[in-house]
């Protein structure tokens, strides 16, 4: 490992040139510092071997992304996250016989991984072999549900297969899970062309035009403001290490090595001033360091970069919350509603904030119902049950409680609730 | 003991597959005779395209040109047209570049006729098609470039002149594209339909970056202009029609263009291949009115409803079911595309279920064809492939500047394989390749190949196939008609054997070629006849017609 380590950092400082730009200079000596580093403090561990893995990959430098997860398999044969990450580079090149024997090795090392029987049904519809694609997606809806990105797959596939029903139903719960999506409508439009359906052809035909006539606007705007805040070539650099960075930090994060960690943390936010996610990261890890000050700080800051960001709006209320600064943390919350009155996060919340403080229980035990009519999940069933029992009417929130352990039979935080509620009436 | 035996066999499996993806593994393939020979070199050919490029990346270089294939001063055998660009602001070339005309003189040796032809057009070329526009039985030839188009009338003495103004066609100011000859209305003479890129000036110039290196924009930050269709007045002008017969309704940013009957209605219909843009196909409804219908045909996106960064665009009946089915090439990190023909009005894409996608996603590509290199009655394909960045390779390692043409051979169950590393060192020959022509240069009856290569010269390869099958070859001669039989659809029929082929003005990337239909017959000794559906709808039926030749067949000598 060291030594593969060694070539590809004498690699890299050969791609110094005595007339290269000063900054792209220190970037390149920042980055050898940080693979040193990552190998002197994890002697053992082939993860910073992934992790430089990826930052190559990202600086679009494939092979030698390649040789560094060539060396981790060496090491431990039975990663299958290394064996993923390699497939999609074959896939990414078209080697589509590789990168499904590679999927295949990755689904064998780790069989409960729903991304990976996706990966391998792309790969194999690459190959035209439609019905063991058909197979994996039936297991990855299995395993993990249906999502657009499997109802759209699947439906190909059946397309392909001229099951012309079964990809109707596809494209129809793909249509469930995203109204409106112009993949799912080109998809109906084909079934119904081929199934002579004339009318119900056209009716998907005209939707699709409309979806795509947005997105093809959006994309042009995107693509001219994309192209106005182009990456330099040393920004691009400061923006891959910066990832670098953040990666590296989880390696010492799970080490426990906190005050590294935030330097990290730190380091990535210098060289990609712009990145949310960075700011994202140190925020949580400042609120699970128990330094709420400092991540709402960093909260404000996000706040203050995209306005919009609706889970920078929720962290405000949440942390303002730890803070006991009730009134802050009402506000943000409400504002959190105002901007997604669609998402069911901020009502959750809200409801949270007002039973912590056994306040407003009625005005609580509404937005919780809220929280369930727009995502019938078990936890906010368990609120509906808790908001419902304060506010005294118990046999909702017996039938709120019931309904979470269906959807959540093993809960036992519930179970010992639901026995509790049915026993003495009170939800603690 | 039975765990260390375990991880013994996962660590060589693992290995094993490391390997197989370092290292370029050819699967084997199962016995075929297709077979190409670079002979660049021998031909005596020294052009040389130039694409202006100065290093400000204006996305015109990117585009590259086209060539056109056809037999300019009617010997017999097949003559070389190479479209170049020119200096565009900032850059230099001494003498300054132009088009190039060269005369097949036979076995394999040509002699550049720029200047005596008169055909050396310097305007920065992009696409070139070729057709009798004035039925003098020669063929004249239209150029698209980036500024005034240019309309060359042959004299039929081996020279040609510019009749741009005269007939009207300059087309104004426009980054031109894919264009071809084809009589709209049916009235015998041919018109002209232009395609163009995107409104593009130099102080409109949008400089691109990837991965924070320099490179050429995508056509999405352009405004679009709508293509352009002439109407002959058959007196050697032309009318502008574009608005009045609904081509310039739709807005797209056109690049390969083919003409073709894809409804089998009599007419002749028009595809364009958009970049980025849902790709065109305007019906013709048999008098010169058309409706774009891509999206309704189910041809315009591929299977996902994505639109493709499409280039070049060919078509022929693949799968011999009748029906004109359609390829088209497209951008990197996209298969190029086939849309079979069900024959109702709609295509299906088969691209990963045929697999012609196969080895074309890894880059650009761009001139396309399809022809039968091996004579064994089904149409392969050849796909001309090349990166658009100079630079990629310093941030992109997946791909090439220069890169390796691709051959598909089809294996006659509506699946194709690609054996482009395994059929000769013709294939081995890497630059970035643009446009290219299919046609028998040497009369030996298989298909050759020519390659315009951007910023280099061009690649000549010939085809050595060992191929015991049979063929024929149909020149088509129109009397009512235009002369040389454009817009004709022809079937040949040898027992079990049904084959259709059409006579195409433009088609693949910005090029022209096979005027010529080429049929391979595999081991069928005899025809029974051949059906000629002349444009009009008049139908003729040829019988008597030997193998292994080149025949010519003549409107009303049925």
């Amino acid at each position: 490992m060291k030594f593969i380590l060694a070539v590809l950092l004498v690699w890299s400082s050969t791609q110094t040139e005595s007339t290269e730009d000063p900054q792209l200079k220190a970037l390149r000596t920042q980055e050898q510092q940080l693979a040193q580093r990552l190998l002197r403090d994890f002697p053992e561990s082939e993860n910073p071997l992934v992790i430089l893995g990826d930052f190559y990959q990202h600086r679009g430098q494939t092979d030698q992304a390649l040789k560094l997860w060539q060396e981790v398999m060496k090491k431990d044969a039975r990663r299958a996250d290394v064996y993923d990450r390699m497939a999609k580079v074959a896939f990414a090149t078209n080697d589509y016989e590789a990168s499904t024997r590679l999927w295949r090795m990755a689904l064998q090392m780790n069989p409960s991984l729903p991304n990976l029987y996706n990966n391998l049904a792309r790969s194999l519809m690459q190959l035209g072999q439609y019905q063991e694609a058909q197979q994996l997606l039936e297991k990855e809806i299995c395993l993990s549900g249906d999502n657009a990105a499997n109802s759209l797959l699947l439906g190909a596939v059946h397309l392909e297969l001229r099951q012309y029903e079964d990809a109707e139903r596809c494209y129809q719960k793909m249509l469930e899970l995203d109204p409106n999506n112009p993949h799912a409508c080109y998809g109906l439009y084909q079934v119904y062309s081929r199934l002579k359906n004339r009318e119900k052809a056209a009716v998907y035909l005209k939707q699709f035009q409309q979806g795509k006539s947005q997105w093809r606007t959006t994309k042009k705007e995107t693509v001219v403001r994309n192209l106005s805040q182009a990456d330099s070539e040393v920004n691009f650099y400061a923006r891959c290490l910066a990832r670098l960075c953040a990666d590296a930090r989880k390696l010492y994060m799970a080490k426990g090595d906190l005050q590294t960690t935030e330097w990290l943390l730190t380091q990535a936010i210098e060289l990609d001033p712009n990145s949310v996610a960075h700011r994202d990261a140190l925020m949580s890890f400042y609120a699970d360091a128990g330094r709420v000050k400092e991540a709402l700080e960093v909260c404000r800051v996000i706040k203050r970069m995209d306005p919009n960001n609706i889970s920078c709006q929720l962290n405000l209320g949440l942390l303002a919350a730890r803070l006991g600064q009730f009134a802050q943390a009402e506000k943000a919350l409400l504002t959190a509603i105002a901007m997604a009155p669609a998402q069911a996060d901020g009502y959750r919340e809200l409801a949270q904030l007002y039973l912590r403080a056994k306040t407003r229980q009625v005005e609580a035990r509404d937005l919780a119902a809220q929280a369930v009519k727009l995502q019938p999940v078990a936890g906010h069933y368990f609120l509906l049950g808790w908001a419902c029992d304060v506010t005294g009417d118990r046999a909702r929130a017996l039938e709120a409680l019931q309904h979470a352990l269906i959807l959540d039979p093993q809960n036992q935080a519930y179970q010992q609730v639901l026995q509790r509620i049915t026993a003495e009436g009170t939800i603690p | 003991m039975i765990r260390a035996s375990f991880h013994r066999s996962i660590l060589v499996t693992a290995i094993a597959l490391l390997l197989s993806l370092s290292v370029a593994v050819v699967p084997a393939r199962p016995g075929h005779a297709i077979e190409f020979q670079d002979v660049t070199e021998q031909t005596g050919i020294a052009f040389k395209h130039a694409d202006g490029s100065s290093g400000r990346r204006y996305i015109v270089e990117a585009m590259s040109a086209g060539l056109a294939l056809f037999d300019y001063d009617q010997d017999g055998d097949i003559d070389i047209y190479l479209v170049s660009g020119s200096a565009l602001r900032g850059s230099q070339y001494s003498p300054p570049p132009r088009n190039r005309l060269y005369r097949n003189e036979g076995n394999w040796r040509f002699t550049d006729v720029t200047e005596t032809s008169g055909l050396g057009d310097t305007g920065h070329g992009l696409a070139v098609t070729v057709g009798d526009y004035d039925n003098d039985g020669d063929r004249d030839v239209y150029i698209t470039n980036f500024g005034p188009n240019a309309l060359y009338r042959n004299n039929g003495d081996g020279t040609f002149t510019n009749v741009t103004k005269a007939a009207g066609v300059a087309d104004g100011f426009k980054v031109g594209a894919g264009t071809n000859f084809l009589d709209i209305e049916g009235d015998g003479d041919l018109d002209l339909f232009v395609s163009s890129y995107i409104h593009f000036t130099y102080d409109n110039h949008v400089l691109g970056k990837a991965r924070g290196y320099p490179a050429y924009v995508g056509p999405r930050v352009y405004n679009l202009t709508p293509d352009a269709l002439y109407r002959n007045n058959g007196d050697g002008t032309f009318t502008d029609i574009s608005l009045a017969s609904g081509i310039a309704h739709s807005l797209g940013s056109g690049m390969g263009t083919v003409c073709a009957d894809y409804d089998h209605d009599g007419d002749t219909d028009i595809f364009v291949a958009n970049d980025n843009s849902p790709d065109f196909l305007f019906a013709n409804n048999g008098a010169g009115l058309f409706t774009e219908c891509g999206t309704l045909a189910g041809i315009a996106y591929d299977l996902y409803g994505n639109e493709m960064g499409s280039m070049g665009v060919d078509c022929a009946d693949y799968d011999n079911d009748g029906h004109l089915d359609f390829y088209v090439t497209s951008y990197q990190d996209q298969m190029a595309h086939l849309y079979r023909n069900l024959g109702d009005g709609f295509f299906e894409d088969k691209t990963l279920a045929s697999g012609a996608g196969a080895g074309t996603g890894g880059n650009v590509t761009w001139g396309n064809g399809f022809a039968d290199f091996d004579h064994d009655g089904d149409r392969d394909l050849f796909v001309a492939v090349g990166h658009m960045d100079d630079n990629v390779a310093q941030w992109d390692q997946r791909t090439s500047y220069a890169a390796h043409n691709l051959v598909l051979m089809n294996i006659g169950n509506g699946r194709f394989v690609d054996i482009s590393q395994d059929c000769g060192e013709g294939l081995k020959v890497a630059h970035s390749s643009r446009g290219c022509g299919l046609d028998d240069l040497d009369n030996d009856g298989d298909i050759d190949i020519v390659v315009l290569n951007t910023r280099s010269e061009p690649t000549i390869l010939r085809n050595n196939s060992s191929s015991q099958g049979h063929w024929l070859q149909i020149r088509l001669r129109g009397t009512r008609t235009n002369r040389d039989g454009i817009g004709a659809c022809v079937k040949l029929v040898a027992k079990d054997m049904s084959l259709i082929d059409e006579v195409h003005s433009g088609r693949g990337y910005q090029s022209h070629y096979g005027m010529r239909l080429h049929f391979g017959l595999g081991n069928h000794t005899k025809i029974d006849y051949v059906e000629v559906r002349w444009i009009g709808g008049k139908v003729e039926v040829f019988r008597n017609i030997e193998i292994d030749r080149l025949i010519t067949l003549t409107e009303g000598d049925s």
